[in-house]
């Protein structure tokens, strides 16, 4: 599994290298802009404007503060741009793989399907987590050198969040690439589920609809902002994401090795 | 190019069966193959050649019956059944952006190998472009990359599904060559083709499939024997009489030559040509191909 994962891994570099430039991109822009609109007293006016479940979906801060602006600016929207990475990596690399036939030269050798989707997602993760070490790196090299005190903690702990959530969603794509073999299909389905349930969890919110049905979305368990209001960092919603994407990875190996894989 | 085989059976498929939905791929299929022994699946398009194949392989689960490969159920040990198989898809397609090497290094790797002891033979025989990329290669060079990945460790088994598939006339008649090499050697082969010669030249015995079921095991000269074979004679005065001979089809009839099909005991053939005033006589077995197109219409009609 090791060698199959380092190969993967050497050849999904280049993606994600891309992947880094634009996620650097936006970061760098966000921290750069940052003195230049910190003084805007109508900026914060027009956020504390925006209807309920919107400042739910970016999060409830002072945009006055560093913090508050990473925040909104960068942070709230981050586990879109990881939970689209996650479909369209679990797309190619699962998908794409018994679509285009390559899979007979992997399970033509003695590798187990587990092994082979395992490998999938521990370059899947990895890769997410590169992403956000990355962040992290520039969040705290970035505010220090714009002369701000960078809160190195809670970026963290924002970023592990935003990693749990990712993952969590990928392994739900996993899942779904698991027993789907077109890779566009399963492109399609991660992107337009990601926004679908990006924007759901605030309408929720705004329809004050069920909790159970609130904490079905993936979005409702990231509390970015709280975690860098300073406000701590919640542990259950944590937890849920862990489960939920053991659950989902679990589902994914029970499936693959299930299947039939027609030529 | 045949080899001996003894009476061990390596690869064994009971009663098995694989349905999609309502279509059946395979139906009831029982067979052996035994170590160094080359059979040869022959079968027209959707006849089930490549779904027994890839249930061997564990990319199907059998709807019944059963499948073992060196004792081991495909199943249950499908990875250790892979270990001691080399596998060759029919149309294999790669990995871009990697060479040869690469996809040879990967399969001996996931072996827990270093080199594969048949490597260098396989390559040079086959003049598989291993240092190319394999995006840029043709058909027929995949297939030559395809064919050292699934050679070059000796595997116990080799499963090869139309392995001759985009290869040049030098390519083919090398890779006859080390299959009929493994054989002798003790490997067991199993594999499927539409091109008759081949399976004519290498293998020890065919299995016919019509249909996902199997029409016929035989070896080839047996099968041949079963059926019809095609007699020539000249002769003087009155045609050979060949009432009680066994079926005869008379094909063509002129001035004192004749050609006519006939199944039945030869000796009883012998007997009535050599009473009759027969100046010339050719006979000749039926091509697998003639053999094979006979199978395949008789399937068809009934």
């Amino acid at each position: 599994m090791i060698g199959l994962a380092r190969d993967l891994f050497a050849h999904s570099i280049v993606t994600l290298s891309w992947w880094l430039i634009g996620i650097l991109g936006m970061g760098v822009y966000v921290i750069a802009v940052y003195d230049s609109i910190a003084g805007i007293q109508d900026l914060q006016d027009l956020f504390d404007q925006y209807p309920e479940s919107i400042r739910d979906l970016f999060g409830d801060v002072d945009l006055s503060t560093v913090n508050g602006w990473i925040q909104v600016e960068l942070l709230s929207w981050i586990p879109l741009v990881f939970g689209m990475y996650g479909g369209i990596f679990a797309a190619g690399s699962i998908s794409r793989e018994t679509e285009q036939r390559t899979v007979d030269f992997v399970l033509g050798l003695p590798v187990s399907r587990s092994q082979f989707l395992g490998s999938r997602l521990a370059v899947g993760l990895v890769n997410l987590g590169i992403m956000c070490i990355t962040l992290f790196l520039l969040m705290v090299i970035g505010v220090a050198l714009t002369g701000h005190s960078p809160s190195a903690g809670r970026y963290a702990f924002a970023l592990l969040n935003a990693y749990l959530l990712g993952a969590a969603l990928f392994s739900g794509y996993v899942l779904i690439a698991s027993f789907t073999d077109e890779q566009a299909r399963v492109t399609g389905i991660a992107i337009g589920a990601t926004l679908v349930l990006y924007i759901a969890t605030g309408a929720l919110n705004a329809a004050d609809a069920p909790n159970w049905l609130q904490w079905l979305s993936p979005f409702e368990h990231y509390h970015s902002a709280e975690i860098m209001s300073g406000d701590g960092v919640p542990i259950l919603p944590q937890v849920v994401l862990v489960v939920g994407g053991i659950i989902a990875a679990s589902a994914a190996l029970y499936s693959y090795n299930r299947r039939d894989i027609a030529s | 190019m045949k080899s001996s085989s003894s009476d061990r059976p390596v690869i064994r498929l009971l009663h098995l069966s694989k349905s999609y939905g309502k279509h059946r791929g395979i139906d009831d299929l029982t067979l052996d193959v035994h170590a160094g022994e080359v059979l040869g699946f022959l079968g027209p398009n959707g006849a089930g050649k490549t779904t027994a194949i890839r249930t061997l392989m564990g990319f199907l689960r059998p709807s019944a019956g059963m499948a073992d490969v060196a004792g081991m159920n495909v199943t249950l040990h499908s990875v250790e059944v892979r270990k001691v198989t080399g596998y060759l898809p029919g149309d294999p397609a790669f990995y871009s952006g990697r060479t040869g090497w690469d996809l040879l290094h990967l399969s001996l790797r996931a072996r827990g190998l270093s080199e594969g002891i048949l490597t260098e033979r396989v390559v040079k025989a086959l003049g598989a472009p291993m240092d190319r990329d394999v995006k840029k290669c043709s058909r027929g060079m995949r297939q030559k990359i395809a064919l050292v990945v699934a050679l070059a460790h000796d595997p116990q088994v080799l499963i090869l599904d139309e392995p001759t598939g985009g290869l040049d006339p030098l390519g083919q008649r090398a890779l006859l060559e080390i299959i009929d090499e493994r054989a002798r050697a003790g490997r067991t082969v199993l594999l499927s083709s539409h091109i008759l010669s081949e399976v004519e030249q290498v293998c020890d015995r065919v299995a016919i499939l019509s249909e996902g079921r199997l029409s016929t095991l035989s070896t080839v000269e047996a099968l041949r024997s079963q059926k019809y074979k095609e007699v020539t004679v000249a002769f003087d005065g009155p045609a050979p009489d060949l009432t009680g001979v066994g079926e005869v089809e008379v094909i063509w009839e002129h001035e004192g030559r004749m050609t006519f099909r006939v199944r039945g005991d030869s000796r009883q053939l012998l007997r009535a040509l050599a009473a009759s005033n027969v100046t010339d006589v050719s006979i000749t077995e039926p091509s697998l191909e003639e053999v094979f197109l006979d199978y395949y219409r008789s399937g068809e009609t009934s």
